[in-house]
């Protein structure tokens, strides 16, 4: 009886902490060289679901509203975690898109990708012909406490990130250099 | 009359000839010296892991950095421009402000969900006060009666006694209040809420609210108490947002570096410092032209979360 009141207490604590994350904000930056002009480079991005075309790590995109600012796309990585993201910034001039992350559940953590507040800029400059495209992230790892397992420290979220942005950019590069 | 203008010129030297502005740099551990004066990085001192919050002392002589992951604070003797010794706090020591007689320091605890109160002389924790869930920002009523705490995760703040340190108010704001900032001019406390996007007044003496929309993922707030505005650094807009406490309208945004964080004034009143996180760049805003004026590169992953210019 006297347990089962404990552990009634311990789960009824949970949530509170889940809601705070790590005070240290982690930041991602990654960058390619492609071969070809700006223009034809943000025609493969720009719709805000094209990502399930060019980044071999997202299986699936849907929208709620194409690619019109606030609209969420949900994307599905390759171990079936789904993830919403929501489109702030989308500025043709500029060549630039920002996205973030729509806040989790209470204490979720994705699976392979375990950040939260995950915001995330792409930008494409040209320089005679040459493109460059800069992907920029900022986040936090979603584990709430102060001692992360090993899969969850800001060391491994900071490497998913990476990957995940390393992997979108050369993929990328094939596509526009084709 | 040649006589008269070299000794204003002189004068003002003297007065502002180097309030210098402290940067916590959170990705290398280090803190940046600025002197406003050249607006050059005259030094960088090491600090504990992944700093975040500052305060300068009200004399100018101490500044006190918060350590959130090695749990303390940094103590920097700013005559010397040395690291002069660690006090550990707590589990997540985040926001820090300080009393007016530069007596006490009050330290936001992220995790402990308290505020410690840490005595400057003995440089030991004298108190400890319970708060609200994951407290975000401090500032201190300059009467030194009173202290306001910003508790993010539960959307509130604390109104705290401090000749007993005791809780005698918790209202209601927007969603995720981080900074703080007071205007005495007006008797109104100012939160910038991450989450809804807007800041809150609050009348202190009715304790009414007024939200006003500003950029995405407002952060840190200063006070212009002479032209009635405010300013806010605005994250995820790169931007920091001019509102006119009369209109009670963002009237204006400047566009500043990526990830804009700790906002502070000049003891001028004319320049605003920004921190700007993701660019490691420090923006200088002149606020008659509302234009950046200049820019410094500091350490990785700038913050300067608090008070960071030296008023003297």
């Amino acid at each position: 009886m006297k347990y089962s009141k404990i552990i009634l207490i311990s789960i009824l604590l949970v949530p509170s902490l889940v809601l705070a994350h790590g005070p240290s904000r982690q930041k991602v930056v990654q960058e390619i060289e492609i071969n070809a002009t700006a223009e034809s480079i943000w025609k493969i991005i720009e719709d805000f679901c094209s990502i399930q075309d060019w980044h071999p790590g997202i299986k699936s995109c849907n929208t709620d509203n194409g690619t019109a600012i606030k609209s969420i796309r949900t994307i599905e990585l390759a171990n079936g975690e789904k993830i919403n993201e929501i489109l702030f910034k989308h500025d043709k001039e500029s060549k630039k898109i920002q996205y973030g992350m729509q806040e989790l559940d209470e204490g979720r953590i994705i699976k392979g990708l375990p950040i939260a507040t995950h915001g995330s800029t792409i930008t494409i400059t040209e320089d005679g012909g040459m493109s460059k495209v800069k992907w920029k992230g900022a986040f936090y790892r979603s584990f709430p406490g102060q001692q992360p397992p090993p899969e969850l420290t800001d060391e491994a979220c900071s490497k998913a990130v990476n990957n995940l942005y390393k992997s979108g950019l050369e993929s990328l590069k094939k596509i526009a250099e084709k | 009359m040649y006589k008269i203008v070299l000794l204003v010129i002189v004068f003002s030297n003297v007065l502002y000839a180097q309030p210098y502005a402290y940067i916590t740099n959170q990705g290398d551990n280090s803190l940046s010296v600025i002197n406003t004066h050249t607006n050059k990085v005259i030094k960088t001192i090491d600090v504990g892991h992944r700093p975040a919050g500052v305060v300068v002392s009200n004399n100018g002589k101490r500044v006190y950095i918060t350590n959130p992951e090695s749990k303390d604070i940094s103590v920097i003797d700013t005559k010397k421009l040395l690291n002069i010794k660690t006090i550990k706090v707590g589990t997540s020591p985040l926001a820090i402000a300080i009393s007016p007689d530069d007596q006490t320091i009050y330290v936001a605890d992220w995790y402990d969900d308290a505020v410690f109160i840490i005595d400057t002389v003995s440089l030991k924790i004298a108190n400890k006060i319970k708060v609200g869930d994951s407290p975000s920002g401090l500032t201190v009523h300059p009467s030194g009666q009173f202290l306001y705490v910003a508790n993010r995760d539960e959307n509130t703040i604390m109104i705290i006694q401090l000749s007993e340190n005791k809780i005698i108010d918790t209202i209601k704001v927007g969603t995720a209040p981080f900074g703080l900032a007071l205007n005495l001019k007006r008797n109104e406390l100012y939160s910038a809420n991450v989450r809804s996007n807007n800041i809150s007044i609050i009348d202190l003496e009715t304790k009414k609210i007024k939200n006003i929309k500003v950029g995405n993922f407002p952060y840190a707030i200063e006070v212009d108490e002479t032209n009635n505005r405010i300013f806010v650094t605005n994250q995820r807009s790169s931007t920091v947002s001019v509102i006119d406490l009369n209109l009670k309208k963002n009237i204006h945004n400047i566009n500043v570096g990526e990830y804009p964080e700790g906002i502070d004034f000049h003891p001028d009143k004319i320049n605003l410092y920004v921190a700007n996180w993701f660019d490691n760049l420090v923006s200088v805003i002149d606020t008659r032209s509302l234009k950046v004026i200049d820019e410094i590169t500091v350490g990785e992953g700038c913050r300067a979360y608090g008070e960071f210019i030296s008023r003297q």
